[in-house]
């Protein structure tokens, strides 16, 4: 079994604003509004930019906000990208 | 749930599709280079160290769908408020490993789903290994219980319309094999995915 390769969904249109620190998410093809922490912005701009494994987020998003590979960022990276495959933002495509 | 009418207007938007993403992609970079800098290490230190989501839904749409008997409403309404009184009328693990039917007891996991598992530790099951074994799997030979609910859901299956299951074998076979090549399973009907623990956790929930 490969590890899958996590990328933004096909069409998926995604709306962002940012008030003071606190980012919210528009995704207009579901019509859902997400507010989300730090980790899971910058973990889902860098899946924008390029798709990446479970184990390559983790490390390029503490890499980002510069902070140390743990358990709690490994807890927050699977929960996000079981969150995001759920509303349908993100899929495995092929590596 | 009542859709909450946000304005948009305002603020600078970044907008990304599949399609327009060069268009947007210089908005975007440079909006990710200004980064919450001020209060940055604030609002990580706050993401990572509290127990607070990664994402928090603040507004959904209501459920496209009431049947959680099947991979695309299990998935519609996953986001909303899940129905607990809800039963599929399959039957359970525990009752198959008692009730085996004596025309499957030869018939090999690989052979029906096309691959074999893993154990608890990552390792690949041996490919003779039936489905009557694999009913009998112990917690640490069946990594998160995916291949007994597989073999009891495929059962249940078989079985559909003694039991009035609603999910036909050949939905069962293509869940399962789409998990052990793929890792997930694509719903056609809704484009979400589950992974092989959402997968085992829509299975249980078709029991009685």
């Amino acid at each position: 079994m490969h590890e899958t390769v996590w990328g933004l969904a096909a069409g998926a249109r995604l709306h962002w604003r940012e008030w003071e620190g606190e980012v919210v998410l528009f995704h207009e093809n579901s019509a859902n509004i997400h507010q989300l922490s730090p980790v899971a912005v910058t973990a889902l701009r860098l899946l924008m930019d390029e798709p990446a494994t479970n184990a390559t987020l983790v490390q390029k998003t503490a890499s980002c906000l510069d902070i140390d590979v743990d358990a709690p960022l490994q807890d927050d990276i699977d929960q996000l990208l079981s969150q995001l495959r759920r509303l349908g933002i993100i899929q495995a495509v092929q590596p | 749930m009542i859709a909450l009418q946000l304005d948009f207007g305002g603020f600078r938007t970044q907008e990304t599709t599949m399609a327009n993403e060069t268009e947007n992609s210089t908005e975007l970079k440079s909006d990710r280079s200004q980064p919450m800098q001020t209060t940055r290490r604030k609002f990580l230190v706050k993401g990572v160290a509290s127990a607070a989501p990664v994402i928090l839904t603040v507004t959904s749409r209501p459920a496209m769908g009431g049947n959680f008997c099947t991979p695309s409403g299990f998935l519609s309404g996953n986001l909303s408020n899940p129905d607990d009184s809800r039963s599929c009328n399959g039957l359970s693990p525990g009752y198959w490993k008692n009730h085996f039917p004596d025309r499957f007891k030869h018939t090999r996991f690989s052979s029906l789903f096309g691959g074999v598992w893993v154990d608890g530790s990552g390792a690949a099951w041996n490919p003779d290994v039936t489905l009557k074994e694999v009913l009998h799997f112990r917690g640490h030979e069946d990594r998160y219980k995916f291949g007994t609910h597989a073999v009891a859901t495929y059962l249940n299956a078989e079985y559909r319309t003694r039991l009035h299951y609603p999910m036909e074998v050949e939905t069962v076979v293509d869940i399962v094999q789409q998990v052990l090549t793929t890792g997930v399973y694509t719903d056609p009907s809704t484009g979400l995915t589950m992974d092989a623990m959402e997968v085992k956790d829509f299975f249980e929930g078709t029991y009685h």
